[in-house]
């Protein structure tokens, strides 16, 4: 049997989780000492509630290799395949748990890691994809083609409030030396090669940035109809206003709103605002 | 110096066996005399170019433009051997070098375009002349995307057209040449028909007229007689610069020279004099025996003295006697450029980067706070200069070298240097991009869409469909009486332009600023409108401008910062 799994960053949501039986491996958040599984102790509503009592952004943490190998043991057996999909090697090392665990496993089952180069959504995005195609009934070398083909196609874009929580963490690489504070400027972001980068600057209100993120991902998606999802960081009415602008500016497509959970958001911040899109061709 | 060589050619022609009416052929000691009496009958008329611009603003000014570009091609030939090519060749690539603002750039296309039809001839004749305008006229045609009737263009195309015709009436060399610039003076009285604007304004073509003054001097000093002068444009001047806090700014462009034994006069010597009925002319005449690369500016109560002295003692001494000194600066040159060599390691080995940057931005701004804003914003190198100083090729030139990238992306930040950032590429190995940015709002969305990680091919794109992002309204003063559009302008009002185009007048520029954004976007439109204030304007007065404007359009969003820039009050952009 082939299972489809990946980790707490995908910000699945549960409907989809269920619906497709995506296997799930949270990460850790720790609050000091306290340390909280992401999506079965803490979740992204009462994270983002939390925070302003926190004095600072929790850290987080990957699962150990042990942890990965009760996780795949834990659904499956001899003679079954998971294809193990997560968030980007650059930006965490879960990749590099699951491979050791996976190399720990090797004759017990068969498991496919796979470096999406995203996370949260666009992860999701990849992971869904892949489980409506094993849904489907595709074999094995259908369903890896069909993740390469989503990693390579995917629109990402994203904004966050404060630059200063992804580059202290180090998840910006490259700290953009020339950011326009002085008009305030903020860079519109996305993920390429698997990084964190900036690919230009906008200046103005969250109107009209998020905006621009809309035209951005028009214009990258060209005319055809596309899935959409709309994500952000603890600012669901903001988020609701985006679906409306969203709607204007797209005149097919399907739109969800997506919160970002709780380890993304540990290092986005509050405020971060996201698009994560894929055209889906006509049939 | 004009009446002086056509003094020397009638005394040598003049003992009979050949007169300059019969002279055959230019030869290289001679055309390097012709040149020169051509830039200087265009330099002695240069105000009256200047006030040909179109539009009373601010403004470039084409015959200083002109005149400066034309000197570079001078000093390149004046420095070449007697051969007639290496002359041409020279003054083609000191040209080319001093080209500033568009004219500037296109009276360097006409030498390269004349050099290169000329060829090796070794002395011109009129069938070699008639080939040399053809070749200047193709090459500027063919270097300029969208060549525009009843400009310096058209004078150089007739001229071409006019002689080719003249070919076979075998003409002595000084008449053909006479006939041919009767013949450009012909056009350029039609230069306000092929152009509305022209028409308009009520003036002909600047640059047109510029060039028509260059072979007025050079064909008066071929034949050694005046000939027709061309008639003085009615319009009165102000004098340049116009009014204190200009001279005041003004600012003197001057590259000292790096290697100390070269240099002959060793103080640099720069002062403001205050005083009454003071002569810029008089000045100019009695400091220049005292030293050169002299700069004399201002009017009867004001003048910036700028002068290289070996004693700079004399001048003060002489200067104070006409009234009192300000801002009085002298530096040591020699002491200047052996510390500047002590830094740089040998001045011919600068000091070689770490790691090429990939891609870099040099910009051209004026104001320290708008310098500041695009450097923010990632620009490598800041080009002093824009609107009322157009940098030249080579300044241009030399902070793309200073920025040692891949690849350069030059923002020229107004319409008047986006040619001369154009011919950059002519000298250096350098791959350089302009984005022919002509205000600072589009230069400004140009960097935000610049993104460090793309190939040059995608921010070109990315900068040249920013730059369209975005409408720019500016608020300045009219330099002289006019009407527009139906408005009457009256010398000294305050003017507002959208894109361009003046669109309001009035007596505050504050007021003319919200007349200026009424007239360009609707009430309730969401925009982001941001206004950088200038150099004249109070910051405090600037920020109470933000509640007005806000109540004005609810719906926007209004942000102000200090531009700084001279002459312009205000720069805003609507996005």
């Amino acid at each position: 049997m082939i299972y489809i799994a990946t980790d707490s960053t995908a910000d699945l949501p549960d409907k989809l989780i269920e619906k497709y039986g995506v296997k799930i491996i949270p990460l850790n958040l720790h609050f000091g000492e306290e340390t909280l599984k992401e999506g079965e102790e803490i979740w992204a509503e009462e994270f983002f509630n939390r925070l302003p009592m926190e004095a600072y952004l929790p850290a987080t943490s990957e699962p150990t290799p042990e942890e990965f190998v009760a996780f795949y043991r834990g659904f499956a057996g001899p003679g079954d395949t998971v294809i193990s999909i997560h968030l980007s090697g650059r930006l965490s090392k879960t990749v590099r748990s699951a491979r050791a665990a996976a190399k720990e496993l090797q004759d017990e089952m068969e498991i496919l890691v796979i470096d999406s180069r995203m996370v949260s959504m666009a992860l999701g995005m990849i992971v869904i994809e892949a489980a409506e195609a094993l849904a489907q009934g595709k074999n094995l070398q259908e369903i890896l083609d069909r993740v390469e083909y989503v990693k390579e196609n995917l629109v990402v874009f994203f904004t966050v409030g404060d630059l200063e929580n992804l580059s202290r963490t180090g998840r910006l690489e490259e700290f953009p030396s020339c950011l326009g504070s002085l008009v305030n400027a903020k860079p519109v972001l996305t993920i390429d090669k698997g990084r964190v980068i900036a690919v230009e600057k906008i200046r103005g209100n969250l109107g009209r940035i998020h905006r621009r993120l809309l035209e951005l991902t028009k214009e990258r998606l060209g005319s055809s109809p596309a899935k959409i999802f709309i994500l952000h960081a603890g600012a669901l009415d903001e988020a609701r206003r985006v679906e409306e602008t969203a709607k204007e500016i797209f005149t097919t497509g399907k739109f969800s709103i997506v919160p970002i959970g709780p380890v993304v958001g540990a290092h986005t911040g509050p405020g971060a605002f996201g698009l994560v899109a894929l055209a889906v061709p006509e049939e | 110096m004009l009446w002086v060589y056509a003094l020397d050619l009638q005394t040598r022609y003049a003992n009979g066996e050949e007169h300059g009416l019969n002279l055959e052929f230019i030869e290289g000691p001679e055309l390097k005399n012709l040149l020169a009496a051509g830039v200087e009958c265009l330099d002695a008329n240069k105000e009256e170019i200047n006030d040909l611009n179109v539009f009373p603003v601010p403004d470039g000014d084409t015959g200083t433009n002109m005149v400066l570009t034309l000197q570079a091609a001078l000093r390149e030939a004046q420095q070449a051997s007697d051969e007639v090519k290496d002359i041409l060749e020279r003054a083609a690539r000191g040209s080319l070098m001093g080209a500033r603002g568009n004219s500037g750039v296109i009276v360097s296309q006409f030498f390269r375009g004349f050099a290169r039809a000329v060829g090796d001839a070794p002395r011109l004749g009129t069938q070699e002349i008639a080939k040399g305008i053809e070749g200047a006229s193709k090459l500027a045609y063919q270097a300029i995307r969208k060549p525009v009737e009843g400009t310096i263009l058209t004078i150089v195309r007739e001229a071409a057209a006019k002689a080719r015709e003249l070919q076979k009436d075998k003409l002595p060399l000084a008449d053909f040449l006479v006939q041919i610039y009767q013949h450009i003076l012909e056009v350029l009285e039609k230069t306000p028909e092929m152009l509305p604007i022209l028409k308009q304004a009520g003036v002909v073509d600047a640059g047109a007229k510029g060039l028509c003054y260059f072979c007025q001097g050079f064909v008066e000093a071929l034949k050694g007689e005046n000939i027709r002068p061309l008639p003085a444009a009615e319009r009165k001047a102000p004098a340049v610069p116009a009014d204190a806090q200009t001279i005041v700014d003004y600012k003197i462009e001057d590259e000292h020279e790096l290697d100390p034994d070269k240099i002959v006069y060793r103080y640099c010597t720069e002062f403001i004099l205050k005083g009454e009925k003071l002569s810029i002319e008089q000045i100019r005449k009695d400091l220049a025996p005292h030293g050169d690369s002299m700069i004399v500016v201002g009017d009867t109560q004001l003048a910036k003295v700028h002068i290289h002295t070996n004693n700079p003692g004399l001048v003060l001494d002489y200067m104070v006697r006409l009234g009192e000194m300000t801002s009085i600066k002298i530096d040591n040159m020699v002491e200047q450029s052996r510390e500047r060599l002590a830094k740089l390691g040998t001045a011919a080995n600068p000091p070689a980067p770490a790691v090429k940057k990939k891609i870099g931005i040099t910009a051209v701004v004026a104001g320290k706070g708008l310098q500041k804003i695009f450097r923010d914003l990632g620009a490598d190198e800041i080009i002093e200069g824009g609107q009322t100083m157009n940098p030249s090729t080579e300044e241009l030139y030399r902070a793309v070298s200073r920025i040692q990238a891949e690849q350069v992306i030059i923002l020229p930040n107004n319409k008047n240097v986006i040619m001369a950032a154009g011919q950059v590429q002519a000298l250096t190995e350098t791959p350089v991009t302009v984005i022919p940015s002509k205000t600072i709002p589009q230069g400004i969305s140009a960097l935000m869409a610049y993104n460090a990680e793309a190939g040059i091919k995608k921010n070109r794109e990315a900068m040249s469909k920013a730059i369209k992002s975005v409408i720019t309204g500016e608020v300045t003063f009219a330099v002289r009486n006019s009407s527009f559009n139906g408005l009457e302008i009256q010398e000294g009002d305050i003017i507002g332009l959208k894109e361009g185009d003046i669109i309001c007048v009035g007596k505050k520029p504050s007021t003319v600023l919200l007349d200026l954004l009424k007239k360009s976007l609707k009430k309730d439109d969401e925009a982001l409108i941001t206004v950088y204030y200038g150099h004249d304007i109070d910051g405090k007065e600037a920020e109470k401008l933000i509640p007005e404007i806000e109540e004005a359009f609810p719906a926007a969003e209004v942000e102000v910062y200090e531009g700084g820039q001279p002459f312009y009050y205000y720069i805003v952009s609507v996005e």
